[in-house]
């Protein structure tokens, strides 16, 4: 198979924009110096959990009577098993509730129809740095563009989002296995460089020791799905939660890392690096990247 | 005419069918070679493309292959790739006609008057596609275009649709049917030209049969005689897929002659005589059943795919 190349730079102009999915704040300038952690831009979106109640049937009245049961109108903040509308009969002998299904807040009364969307509380999202860097522009109210000089390496794929870390090299040779003999103490929050493959049952001691990220030339397709929990499927990946982030720079199977690769991984080990595992094999190609910048 | 075709593209396989001038289409959104492979096998299974592999392979190996062809995209093939990928065409075109024929439906909540007679009649079935009334079925897509593939292009469509009775075979070798579909409003006579002539390549006509028996089984008899005044006839065993020289543009009056268990889409055991035009792979006689059921021997395969290997017209006799 011709072997896809990846993407090698030693040393190149990198720009990341770093923006949230909604209008939000931003918290810096143009000029500002960031490092990775640095919270460019924050907000919160519309919770995608809602349940429609029939408060009418819960209280056993007809729906366009139930407005006068409600005790809680649009807009109101509301927690799970709170009670939303109360009927009483008999001087408050006998009562039916209806009761919120979760933490959130009332979104629509519709009065005619006796019915009630509770919303979960908006979510919090805020876009970080990524890779520490300056400030070159800002995007108003989603975030900004921050750049740096560094190395790059492209992946051909990958799975889990954004991490950071540490370069630690797991093994001396580009076409030795990453096995769980290089788990050892001390590699929390660090990004283990392999040679030709990872195990499943390295991937599973990384993922449970804290390691932040693994780059490795290859991964048995089998293993990764194991791993996952779940088929691949399409080739659009980064939004798996699975502890770790793991990016191959040569192709599934065992596939020892390029020289030039793995020699510019190693001339920077021990230094900070940004990695995203974050795949998209369509037009608009997206390959997960490794960024070591050379200031700070 | 009844026609299918199919299109089997990186990221999504579109179906299109007519049957009795009722025009339907699905797209099975995700389901490609590039982009969507790992759907097909997430969809499909491992198991069901490593039954159309004529060669041992791991199931780790095949996995790493279909992840590879999605992650890099390779643009040329080891032969190990090649069965992989021709596999997972016919399980993608499989789960195309799947979603087609829950999609290809009668009005439904209609109420049709029915008698005894009509009771297994294919008419009263919920699906408009009808495998056995299927005139013509046409592949297109890029993997119909490689050069590889065409050569087994044909079995490829025969093991993915599995059509039975007499069915002509195409693929779109110039990828611009949908073109010539635009062009068909203003210039009808110009759009069939293009088709005919620089957009289809008839690969052969297939007569396959529907029924059952044990491998060695005899399934039915065939006698061609081609308008160039050759005379052939075959037995074929259960299990056996066989093709006769007829070359593009040439015809042949045929008789198909089924044993009881097996039909040719005249009714079990009734003999079919029909006229058919040739290809680059000639007449082909596909005695394999309906539904196919795969043999465990992998030589099979392979044997199916080296019987169905383009044909070169047969010369007439010399006089």
């Amino acid at each position: 198979m011709a072997r896809f190349g990846v993407k090698l730079e030693d040393e190149t102009l990198i720009r990341k924009v770093r923006r949230i999915p909604a209008q939000g704040e931003v918290f810096i300038d143009i000029g500002d110096a960031v490092d990775a952690e640095t919270v460019i831009a924050g907000g919160t979106v519309r919770n995608p959990e809602a349940e429609e109640i029939k408060v009418f049937t819960k209280l056993g009245v007809e729906p366009d009577q139930t407005e006068r049961y409600m005790l809680k109108k649009e807009g109101d903040q509301v927690a799970k098993d709170e009670v939303i509308a109360i009927y009483r009969a008999f001087f408050g002998r006998f009562t039916k509730t209806c009761r919120s299904p979760m933490d959130g807040f009332i979104e629509v009364f519709v009065k005619s129809a006796g019915r009630v969307i509770v919303r979960g509380n908006p979510i919090p999202i805020e876009a970080k740095a990524h890779i520490p860097g300056k400030i070159v522009e800002v995007i108003p109210g989603e975030g900004a563009v921050v750049e740096t000089r560094g190395a790059l390496v492209n992946g051909v794929f990958g799975v889990g989002g954004e991490a950071r870390g540490e370069l630690a090299f797991a093994v001396d040779q580009p076409g030795e296995a990453l096995t769980t003999e290089a788990m050892r103490q001390g590699i929390k929050g660090k990004i283990l460089i392999g040679g030709s493959v990872v195990t499943l049952d390295a991937l599973r001691k990384a993922a449970e020791m804290g390691v932040s990220g693994i780059v490795t030339g290859g991964v048995d397709q089998k293993d990764l799905t194991d791993f996952l929990g779940h088929e691949i499927g399409l080739g659009l990946t980064g939004e798996e939660r699975i502890g770790l982030t793991l990016i191959i720079t040569e192709g599934f199977g065992v596939y020892p890392m390029r020289d030039e690769t793995f020699r510019l991984l190693k001339s920077h080990e021990g230094k900070q690096a940004s990695i995203d595992g974050t795949t998209q094999i369509r037009q608009r190609i997206l390959r997960p990247e490794i960024v070591i910048p050379l200031q700070g | 005419m009844n026609l299918l075709t199919v299109d089997v593209g990186g990221a999504t396989t579109d179906v299109y069918s007519v049957y009795d001038g009722v025009f339907n289409r699905s797209l099975n959104a995700d389901i490609g070679l590039t982009y969507g492979i790992g759907n097909i096998m997430k969809e499909a299974g491992v198991e069901n493309i490593m039954r159309w592999i004529p060669k041992d392979i791991s199931e780790r190996k095949v996995r790493n292959i279909l992840g590879n062809i999605m992650a890099l995209q390779p643009e040329s093939l080891s032969d190990e790739e090649r069965f992989v990928q021709q596999s997972a065409v016919r399980e993608a075109i499989r789960l195309g006609l799947v979603q087609h024929r829950n999609y290809a439906t009668r009005l439904k909540g209609v109420r049709l008057l029915r008698d005894l007679g009509m009771m297994f009649e294919q008419a009263l079935e919920p699906s408009i596609l009808n495998l056995k009334k299927t005139n013509a079925v046409i592949g297109r897509g890029s993997v119909f275009n490689d050069q590889e593939n065409l050569r087994i292009a044909p079995l490829l469509l025969l093991d993915a649709i599995q059509p039975w009775g007499v069915t002509e075979i195409y693929v779109d070798v110039s990828s611009i049917m949908p073109h010539i579909g635009m062009l068909l409003d203003s210039n009808k006579e110009a759009a069939l030209q293009i088709l005919s002539r620089a957009c289809l390549r008839k690969l052969g006509t297939c007569v396959a049969v529907k029924g059952k028996a044990e491998a060695g089984v005899e399934a039915l008899t065939v006698s061609m005689n081609t308008s160039g005044g050759v005379s052939v006839e075959e037995t074929l065993a259960f299990g056996e897929l066989k093709t006769l020289p007829l070359g593009a543009g040439e015809s042949a009056k045929i008789v198909v002659s089924p044993t009881r268990r097996f039909d040719v889409g005249a009714g079990r055991g009734r003999s079919l005589d029909t006229k058919v035009t040739g290809g680059e792979h000639g007449f082909i006689i596909d005695a394999r059943g309906r539904p196919i059921e795969i043999p465990a021997r992998k030589e099979a395969l392979s044997l199916w795919a080296e019987s169905l290997k383009p044909r070169p017209a047969t010369p007439a006799p010399k006089t």
